[in-house]
């Protein structure tokens, strides 16, 4: 037995099996791009920044309002994100509160089973980044591609939900929003038992 | 050197077993079935897979599909050679390296502290990393090794093929 010889020829195997997967995967229609498509806009990807002190990158969107002139909760626009603030990626708790109030966007909690059943924001469900590919089907038959989804994990500086945020854009989600306050900060004021935020 | 001729050489029971033809091409068909039908759902669903391997988070996020395409097919070739029995020992070689890179990703996840579907087996998820696994794992690379040192060619292609036929 040469074992040199043997793990050479492994070696050019997995190298033949690589030319005929880019060879399949370009011939095939639902094909993958060879480099994902948000990795090549890492500098402008809202998901990789690093975290302000705050937990917030950005102008935060309840400013940014206040700075538009708008008057938030009274428009019909007020309960579903702005161009604006899809494109900002981030959205402050008193947002998110109108947000949910309005119905429009889907909330996902991205921490894991047992901590999503300790506490969750009302009317959040549950796919951990973790155990994206189990949680997969659940993901794709019940939430559209073109819907706007508000990711959180527990805290500002959890990464679950910026790399939730990263897996849904190359799954083709468009309109993505984290919450990075998270659990801890919205636990605060919510009732323990419901997740609904208190109003103060 | 034939498996044949050093399992009469040896007196040792376990060798004598280990390199039986009968044994060795059921580790080699069992190793080939199992990679392929691992490596299926991988190949019809890559994007799927790729998420499973970012999951790992061992590899920069620009090469994960293209990691996860080269590592399906490549179980997947490695797979069918070994059922075949095309170049078996290089195939088995072949799976060999898969299997030790999977022992030492899913290694580095309990190092880590990463509770995460390991991806093995199809894209549905549900066996998650553990040492468990990693045994599972150095089983299987034993298999490889006795595949690759007792391997004989027994109902093998590589065989028919080279098989001179008869003269008149």
């Amino acid at each position: 037995m040469n074992v040199i010889r043997d793990l050479t020829g492994g070696f050019l195997i997995i190298f033949a099996a690589g030319v005929v997967a880019i060879a399949q995967n370009a011939a095939r229609d639902d094909g993958i791009p060879l480099i994902p498509k948000a990795a090549e806009k890492v500098s402008g990807n809202p998901y990789t920044q690093p975290s302000s002190p705050t937990g917030n990158t950005g102008t935060p969107l309840d400013e940014r309002q206040a700075a538009d002139g708008s008057i938030p909760g009274v428009a019909s626009s007020a309960t579903l994100p702005t161009p604006e603030e899809i494109a900002s990626g981030v959205v402050a708790k008193a947002r998110l509160e109108e947000l949910l109030a309005g119905g429009g966007i889907v909330l996902i909690d991205a921490r894991l089973p047992g901590e999503f059943e300790a506490g969750h924001i009302e009317g959040a469900i549950n796919i951990p980044y973790e155990k994206l590919p189990e949680y997969y089907e659940r993901l794709t038959a019940t939430v559209p591609l073109d819907a706007t989804i508000v990711c959180y994990c527990q805290s500002p500086t959890c990464d679950d939900s910026p790399n939730l945020a990263r897996e849904l854009e190359f799954l083709g989600y468009k309109n993505l929003i984290l919450y990075k306050g998270g659990w801890d900060e919205w636990s605060q004021t919510a009732d323990p038992r419901t997740g609904s935020a208190s109003r103060e | 050197m034939t498996t044949d001729s050093t399992a009469v050489r040896s007196s040792n029971p376990l060798t004598v077993l280990l390199a039986s033809k009968g044994f060795v091409l059921v580790l080699r068909v069992f190793l080939g079935a199992l990679f392929v039908f691992s490596a299926a759902d991988k190949v019809a669903d890559p994007e799927r897979f790729a998420i499973a391997v970012r999951a790992y988070k061992l590899l920069p996020v620009s090469l994960t599909n293209l990691f996860a395409l080269v590592l399906a097919w490549s179980e997947i070739l490695a797979g069918i050679m070994l059922i075949l029995g095309v170049y078996t020992r290089k195939a088995a070689a072949a799976v060999l390296l898969l299997l030790v890179m999977f022992a030492v990703a899913i290694a580095t996840t309990i190092v880590r502290g990463l509770a995460i579907d390991c991806g093995c087996f199809s894209n549905e998820g549900g066996s998650q990393t553990g040492l468990l696994l990693i045994l599972r794992n150095l089983f299987l690379i034993a298999a490889c090794l006795i595949v690759m040192r007792f391997e004989n060619g027994f109902f093998s292609l590589s065989r028919l093929l080279s098989r001179k036929p008869r003269s008149a």
